[in-house]
């Protein structure tokens, strides 16, 4: 009964066009197709309309993809307004996030234009690049005004070597 | 470049130790010999004379003779071989006693630097002379020079009279002050004021807000009084 | 009810395990440092009893030692010993002693168990004259004499120092020589003129009559050439020894005619009394074996000889008995040998009971050593040294030696050789070489504060540095280049003539390698820093008229390597002058000392030289200041500190503190004070100075404290050079008020020079303490100091808590020196105290930073980890199976 019943979809639903007397004798349910209705239809344009806008939306996309970074930079010089200039765990929570998520979206260069790897878009990818290294840029500044870099000859003083001695003196008071 | 400016900084240092301190002035006279040629009992030929006019302030007048040909090509080897150029000084005090010192530098560094030396007499505090010690204003040492001859011409010598200085003494009057300052701080600060005067802060908004509200309320209560009739 | 009950007995229980510790734990006591009491070398001594004997010596000391072990049972330190010096010592029922000499004598009686004083009376008299004592009874006699005319006693009652007012006064014209007078019993004896014509004359003091007996000496002693001395034997009876060529006579004085015994006795005999019996002891060397001593004891009334051995062993050559107790047949006897050492014999047994080194009361040098590394690791160590190239020898030796490691860990032993001397890794373990004012040479361990290896030398004295004695210590090879052995120099002074001598030795077994009797005297010493291919460094001695030598005269080409950077200055501290010698000149045939520089300080006494010490290292060369540049050190390694008093007119005494570079002579930097007056002391580090001193103003010890800086650029950030002098430093100065009267002050040094420095100062209450860099520095550059540095602001008066001092309650008598040295560890620095006494102990300036605490424990952690692993992969298996099961359902 089963097989019978899907015999009869496969049937319904398959056009057969050696089958088609048969189709049409069995079922008399055959509507009339609406007007401007086509079978072999409306292929042609959409096609033509999606290849001429995915073309235009895949540049749009890229090139916001690719202002992303450079638009975090407010949103990121907030952050490091709140975050303070002390040395304590929230600031450098702060700071490790500002560098952590430039590095991270460097390294993914390639799985973020994933989409655009039919297309050559070196102009985004540069741009993007250069918006991430805005942000370290940021980050730097952060720490340099936390005091972390060494920019200071006081941060080099433990390396400093002590002289080297070149004359030796010996003696005392006079033992005589 | 960096040379001549580190010269300038020692040259400021040693005339930042000027207007001394001794009891009495005096004046000195110091007659000075070189060795050009070094050995262990070196002949020391005449050089010069200071003339220290006054010690407490340090002026003084140098005069020395420009060296002859002779001389500068003893220093000139000198300087080649690295060893020492020996100063001797006689230095006659005011009250007439005479004492000697002697004080050697690299020869090698007095060529290179174009014979500008400095002397430096150090007093103690009754105006003695100490000692008498050439040095050359410089960075670094040289092990051997080999100097053009024009330019071992003449001596250009500053003399710096240093005077010893004030021992420190201990410092209890600002620590006494500081203390009762500290004190005073601590201590009971009586306000004497008023309480208006003291509380103005927190009674002025509290009757503002009062005010406020009894200015609304009376238009509610007049609202509410017309509405209800 | 029940429950509660429990409830409060836990409680209890618990309270009594809580106890509340500040500072040191009691049982910490003994753990990190130790203390050796000394009293000195013995004048005169006196059994009080058979447990017991009371001494005195002559370092003005009074003590009573056990006689079991020679342990101190009590102390008493009397004044100065310059020009104090005790007397009479008399023991009775109590112990009565007049001492004194400069500001008058004092006599006193103290207790005889516990030392304490009970009266005390002061005697002026004129100090130029020697006065003689003498206690007869309860009357104390003092007897003055005048040669050539007369003599002059007088009588005062011993407790109260009441005198009836009389001084008898005796003619006397038979007194010419002092030195030929002794006291005896309640007499007073002197021989007179020359060996045929000699006559003993005696005076019986406490009779009050001026009857004075005359007698020949041939009438006693017989008639035989030889000059006669006269030896008094410390003994309540009148008895004398009359030495003629070397054999003595014992004559009793009696009123009319003395007693003459017959029989011949060493001159240094002494009388043991016996009940009614009197033992004559003398000490002479055995006739079996040489080395040691026999006593040879003779009965004074029968004259029955008895010869007992002992072993001990002589060393030293010539020793005394101070004195002697016999109880029938049991004798004690004390004596002391030349190197000042005490030892107490029983007899009849001869043996020695014990012996006290009583020349360690005066160390006058002493060097810290490090020991050499176990054998275990030194072939460990030196398993790469041997560069032969070849595979199976290196595979060999690394397995033999890992074999050895195996069966040392198994068996926990080692078989060594050296037996306990071996580096600990903390560099804790050292040995100290002592050298003493007496010429005797010690090794002591610091761990235990035992002596490993002594040496003596006769004849001998130290050089007089500075009002302080000291002999020339150095190293000159450690024990790190095995198998080289380390070696060390001692450079002393001989007695007689005065020349220097050489004594060259390994110290970690004491053996000797060369003593050299030098042929000129010493005037100035210096170890080169270079070592030559042996790692030994030179010694270069510069000998009074100027001639330079050096030892061993291998290193002579390494010394012309480097000669035109060596120098040398001396100072005379009489003349207060200052030469500086180059040895640029030298040639391979001859090492010339020329002079380069000279200074003159006016007629002042030279009352400190400083020198930073040769083995620090300075960490920071820099300060950080607030804006975070750098303030620059000025670290000249050939800075000297010169202080010297001089005399004036207006202002008493002036201090002067001069700052001299070595090399050239340039006087970097100098301070005056005037009213300022010894003692000063002073201490020299890194780049700064701390120098103490007297003002007579105010009348206090003041400290002073100048610090030297270069700028914020370095001049010259590679080498540094007394030559190149491109600016003067700057110089900050401060000034603090002490609460104490500082006898010694020393500065900690540590290896690295990372932890903070800490100024020990040894005071006159017997106290050292502490006090750290950061109440000192100077304080100028406060404002632009970083305030996160932890600066501590001025104080002009220093506090001294007490618990700043290191040696906690156990006081040091009379400190001389302070000695430090670094161990391995950073944070420790290793100090020595001596003076009367000597204390070892170690320091951390900084907390020990770089240790575990003692109670760390490891167990409970290495529990802990281990269980939470196991418990991790246990509740993992627990929880797949979990997750199996319910998949399952």
């Amino acid at each position: 009964m089963a097989t019978n019943k899907i015999q009869n979809r496969r049937l319904k639903w398959s056009l057969d066009s050696t089958r088609n007397n048969r189709v049409s004798t069995v079922n008399d349910t055959v509507l009339a197709s609406p007007p401007a209705y086509s079978t072999s239809g409306t292929l042609g344009s959409s096609e033509v309309a999606k290849k001429t806008d995915t073309g235009h939306l895949i540049i749009k996309k890229s090139w916001e993809l690719a202002l992303a970074p450079i638009k975090q930079v407010p949103m990121n010089l907030f952050i490091m307004y709140m975050a303070g200039n002390s040395i304590s765990i929230f600031p450098i929570m702060m700071v490790g996030m500002l560098f952590m998520r430039p590095i991270q979206a460097l390294f993914s260069l390639n799985s973020t234009f994933k989409m655009l790897e039919n297309s050559s878009a070196i102009g985004q990818k540069f741009v993007y690049i250069l918006g991430n290294f805005i942000n370290i840029g940021l980050a730097l500044y952060k720490c340099q005004s936390m005091g972390l870099l060494p920019t200071h000859s006081s941060d080099w003083l433990a390396f400093v070597e002590p002289q080297v001695r070149q004359e030796y003196l010996g003696g005392g008071v006079a033992l005589f | 470049m960096l040379m001549k400016g580190y010269c300038l900084c020692l040259l400021l240092q040693f005339g930042r130790i000027f207007g001394g301190n001794i009891e009495y002035d005096g004046w000195a006279n110091i007659n000075l010999q070189h060795a050009l040629i070094a050995s262990e009992n070196p002949v020391f030929t005449e050089r010069g004379n200071v003339t220290i006019q006054s010690l407490q302030t340090g002026l003084s007048t140098v005069y020395q003779k420009p060296l002859s040909q002779t001389d500068r090509v003893k220093l000139r080897d000198l300087a080649a071989n690295n060893e020492f150029y020996q100063l001797k000084s006689i230095v006659t005090a005011s009250d007439g006693s005479e004492s000697v010192f002697i004080s050697s530098v690299k020869a090698c560094m007095l060529a290179e630097s174009d014979l500008n030396d400095i002397l430096s007499v150090s007093l103690d505090y009754s105006g003695k002379v100490v000692t008498v010690t050439l040095a050359v204003a410089s960075t670094a040492t040289c092990e051997g020079a080999v100097v053009p001859i024009d330019k071992l011409k003449e001596f250009s010598t500053s003399v710096y009279v240093r005077h010893p200085e004030n021992g420190p003494v201990p410092d209890t009057i600002t620590y006494t002050q500081k203390l009762e300052k500290q004190a005073k701080e601590k201590g009971e600060v009586k306000d004497n004021r008023s309480f208006l005067a003291k509380y103005w802060m927190y009674i002025v908004p509290v009757v503002i807000i009062m005010v406020l509200s009894s200015a609304a309320n009376p238009d509610g209560a007049a609202t509410g009084n017309n509405a209800a009739r | 009810m029940a429950t509660f009950k429990s409830i409060s007995s836990i409680f209890l229980v618990f309270l009594t395990f809580l106890n509340v510790a500040i500072s040191l734990y009691e049982d910490q006591i003994g753990k990190f440092d130790w203390k050796q009491s000394y009293i000195g070398n013995i004048k005169f001594g006196s059994f009080d009893s058979v447990k017991r004997v009371v001494v005195a010596t002559d370092e003005n000391v009074i003590a009573s030692l056990h006689l079991k072990n020679g342990q101190i049972a009590w102390r008493q330190i009397l004044e100065s010993p310059h020009g104090n010096q005790i007397e009479l010592l008399h023991v009775d029922k109590e112990v009565i002693t007049v001492s004194g000499g400069e500001s008058g004598w004092y006599v006193r009686g103290w207790e005889l168990n516990l030392g304490t004083i009970l009266w005390e009376w002061t005697l002026y008299s004129d100090k130029s004259l020697k006065g003689y004592w003498v206690i007869s009874k309860d009357q104390l006699i003092h007897l003055v004499p005048a040669v050539g005319s007369h003599l002059e006693i007088t009588t005062y009652e011993v407790r109260t120092g009441r005198n009836n007012g009389k001084t008898l006064r005796i003619s006397a014209p038979w007194i010419t020589d002092l030195s030929k007078c002794v006291t005896a019993g309640i007499y007073w004896t002197c021989i007179s003129g020359e060996s045929s014509s000699a006559e003993l004359h005696y005076i019986d003091l406490s009779s009050q009559l001026d009857k004075v007996y005359n007698l020949s000496v041939e009438k006693l002693i017989g008639n035989a050439p030889g000059k006669v001395t006269l030896r008094s034997l410390q003994y309540a009876e009148p008895d004398i020894l009359l030495i003629r060529n070397g054999v003595g006579r014992y004559v009793r004085l009696q009123p009319e005619l003395p007693k003459v015994f017959t029989y011949g006795l060493s001159p240094n005999v002494a009388v043991a009394p016996n009940g009614d019996q009197t033992l004559l002891i003398q000490l002479e060397s055995s006739s079996e074996n040489p080395e040691n001593i026999q006593i040879h004891s003779v009965e004074l009334e029968e004259g029955k000889e008895n010869r007992i051995e002992t072993d001990y062993v002589n060393k030293t050559g010539i020793s005394h008995i101070i004195t002697a107790l016999c109880r029938g047949s049991a004798c004690r006897v004390l004596f002391s040998a030349q190197d000042h050492s005490i030892s107490l014999l029983q007899l009849p047994a001869g043996k020695v009971a014990w012996t006290r080194e009583e020349a360690l009361s005066h160390i006058v040098a002493t060097e810290f050593l490090e020991l050499p590394v176990s054998e275990l690791d030194a072939s460990i160590e030196h398993e790469f040294d041997s560069v032969s190239g070849d595979v199976f020898g290196t595979l060999y030796h690394r397995l033999t030696s890992q074999a050895r490691q195996l069966s040392v860990l198994l068996t926990g032993q080692q078989s060594t050789s050296n037996t306990g001397l071996v580096r600990d890794e903390f560099g804790l373990h050292k040995l100290i070489i002592v050298a003493t004012n007496v010429g005797k040479l010690f090794a002591i361990d610091t761990i235990t504060g035992n002596v490993v290896w002594s040496r003596f030398f006769n004849n001998v004295e130290s050089f007089s540095l500075l009002n302080k004695h000291g002999m020339l210590l150095f190293v000159q090879r450690t024990a790190r280049y095995s198998p080289l052995i380390p070696q060390c120099v001692l450079l002393m002074k001989d007695k007689i003539t005065g020349n220097g001598i050489m004594y060259t030795f390994d110290p970690i077994t004491g053996e000797s390698l060369q003593l050299e009797r030098l042929s000129y005297q010493i005037n100035q010493v210096m170890l080169l820093p270079y070592e030559d291919d042996e790692h030994l460094k030179g010694l270069l001695i510069l000998s009074g008229d100027s001639q330079v030598h050096l030892y061993p005269s291998s290193s002579k080409s390494i010394l012309l390597k480097h000669a035109s950077t060596t120098f040398l200055y001396t100072a005379n501290p009489k003349q207060g002058t200052l030469h500086g010698l180059s040895l640029a000149y030298s040639t391979p045939e001859n090492i010339k000392a020329v002079p380069t520089w000279s200074l003159n300080l006016g007629q002042a006494e030279l009352v400190a030289v400083g020198i930073r010490p040769i083995n620090e290292r300075v960490h920071s060369q820099g300060r950080v200041l607030a804006d975070r540049s750098v303030l620059y050190k000025y670290v000249n390694p050939n800075l000297l500190a010169i202080a010297t008093i001089k005399d004036d007119s207006i202002h008493k005494h002036v201090l002067n503190i001069y700052l001299v570079d070595g090399v050239t002579g340039l006087i970097v930097y100098s301070t005056v004070h005037k009213r300022a007056d010894k003692p000063v002391h002073l201490v020299h580090s890194e780049n700064w100075l701390v120098y103490s001193y007297y003002n007579e103003r105010f009348r206090r010890i003041e400290l002073g404290a100048i610090e030297l800086y270069e700028g914020s650029v370095q001049s010259n950030s590679t080498a540094f050079s007394s030559h190149a002098v491109s600016q003067l430093p700057h110089a900050e100065a401060q000034a603090y008020i002490f609460p104490g009267t500082p006898l010694a002050m020393q500065a900690t040094i540590t290896e690295r020079g990372i932890t903070n420095k800490h100024i020990l100062v040894g005071l006159s209450n017997g106290a050292v303490t502490e006090i750290p860099w950061a109440f000192l520095e100077p304080r100028g550059n406060q404002g632009i100091l970083n305030p996160e540095e932890g600066y501590i602001p001025y104080i002009p008066e220093l506090p001294l808590p007490s618990e700043a001092t290191i040696n906690y309650n156990q006081s040091l008598a009379r400190i001389r020196g302070l000695q430090v040295a670094p161990a391995r560890l950073e944070s420790t620095c290793l100090v020595l105290v001596h003076g009367l006494d000597v204390y070892y102990t170690r320091v951390t300036p900084s907390k020990t930073f770089d240790l575990l605490k003692e109670d760390f424990d490891h167990w409970l952690i290495a529990i802990v980890l281990i269980g939470l692993t196991v418990a991790s992969y246990v509740t993992k298996r627990l929880a797949s199976r979990k997750a199996l099961k319910q998949a399952w359902k």
